[in-house]
């Protein structure tokens, strides 16, 4: 088995041995050395389940940051198309008689006060 | 506006907001203002900008909206004034847009690129032609002559000539749909200056002046609520007083509508015989005289008058 981390590292404390210890101290032995490799396993878990709260904590943050730059990425786009539409001085325009600068002729993308006479 | 414009218009700091205009309900249309409407929409829809021009208190401002609000167009109003400068009117370079670009399309290799250019924030009149809007410049001979220099091109060739070196569209080609409607004050006012010329030339202008007695009557009582009998009294009381041209302050439309509304909340008759009512007139029509220590004999002279027009038509 290719060694990944030091999780993957196999305990001398298995359970290899199915054995039944005849001996009273051998028992005895074998009940204390189980009873570290509990507690073992179980702080493991609970690191495990720490670092699996922890990374859906990650994932959550990183998913609202792709979001918040994206609205971004929107907005310069939108920017850009201004730009575009009026680039920097030194790119030469050709005005035609069709009125590209003229707007669509609507309101759409204005705010509308509504004004009593 | 979606969220996403109004937060863009935030940030160019540009004012992204047009008037939608729609009547009163007590708004009163009569045979003679709707001549006047029919006339200056003809003018409009053929694309001539229409000038309302009379003294004041005949109603102009409140005519150029309603004509506007009949093209069904969203308005941008602008009020003429001693300081607005062509820049007000246009727009102007208003701080900069900076740009930062960092490209690492490949990754052992960065490239950045920096710019910043002068961010250009379109005023009124520039909104106007660039959308096809209806402007409505009300007294416009209160602006200096050459801050309405602009309009020259704009109503002549339907081209708007913005300041070089601003934006990369220094010719705005005027929306078809665009018109223009002014109001002005006679020449005398006080803070008005002369029309020029070419200006003028380039515009229909319609005189108003005070309405006939069915519509201040019309207008009156719609406006404040009393029925058209009463109304009539306080309009022929103000009407005779505006006849006498003994006032240094011509009384008008709303001199009569003051009184009537006074006389609605108050809930009093017209009527000679009621000293409140006749306290309301005095202090109305009586705040038409100039106020002066050597003048208490004018002013005791007018209130005379003032009185025996009661006497004559709330008697």
């Amino acid at each position: 088995m290719k060694i990944k981390g030091m999780r993957d590292i196999r305990s001398r404390y298995g359970l290899s041995s199915k054995g039944i210890p005849k001996s009273r101290e051998q028992i005895v032995a074998e009940l204390a050395r189980l009873g570290h490799h509990r507690s073992r396993l179980k702080r493991e878990l609970d690191i495990w389940i720490a670092n699996q709260q922890r990374t859906k904590e990650r994932i959550q943050q990183v998913r609202e940051r792709i979001a918040l730059l994206q609205r971004s990425l929107n907005r310069a786009s939108f920017d850009c198309d201004d730009e575009e539409e009026s680039p920097a001085a030194e790119t030469p325009v050709e005005k035609s008689d069709s009125p590209d600068t003229a707007g669509n002729g609507n309101s759409e993308g204005w705010r509308e006060v509504s004004l009593e006479y | 506006m979606t969220m996403m414009n109004e937060a863009r218009a935030r940030f160019d700091g540009s004012d992204k907001t047009v008037l939608m205009l729609r009547p009163r309900s007590d708004f009163v249309e009569t045979d003679t203002t709707r001549e006047v409407i029919v006339r200056a929409l003809a003018y409009l829809k053929t694309g001539l900008p229409v000038h309302f021009r009379g003294p004041a208190g005949t109603g102009k401002t409140n005519l150029a909206l309603h004509v506007a609000a009949q093209l069904q167009r969203p308005v941008m109003l602008i009020v003429g004034d001693e300081a607005l400068t062509t820049t007000d009117m246009v727009g102007d370079s208003n701080g900069y847009r900076y740009r930062k670009v960092v490209d690492r399309f490949i990754h052992s290799v960065t490239k950045y690129e920096e710019d910043a250019v002068q961010r250009w924030v379109d005023s009124r009149l520039t909104s106007a032609c660039r959308e096809g809007f209806t402007l409505v410049y009300d007294e416009f001979t209160r602006s200096r002559p050459e801050t309405n220099n602009v309009l020259l091109n704009v109503l002549e060739e339907r081209m708007l000539i913005l300041p070089t070196g601003t934006r990369q569209d220094n010719y705005i080609k005027v929306h078809p749909d665009f018109r223009a409607i002014f109001t002005s004050n006679s020449q005398e006012y006080a803070g008005v200056h002369q029309v020029q010329d070419a200006l003028s030339d380039r515009m229909v202008s319609i005189d108003l002046d005070y309405y006939d007695r069915d519509t201040e009557v019309a207008i009156t009582a719609a406006r404040s609520g009393l029925d058209h009998v009463a109304a009539a009294r306080i309009v022929d009381v103000v009407r005779d007083f505006r006849e006498t041209r003994d006032y240094d302050q011509v009384p008008t439309l709303r001199a009569s509508i003051m009184i009537a509304r006074v006389t609605v909340q108050q809930e009093i008759y017209p009527s000679i015989q009621n000293g409140r009512f006749v306290s309301i007139c005095l202090d109305i029509l009586g705040s038409k005289s100039e106020f002066t220590n050597e003048g208490r004999e004018q002013r005791a002279r007018r209130q005379k008058l003032i009185l025996s027009l009661l006497e004559r038509h709330c008697g």
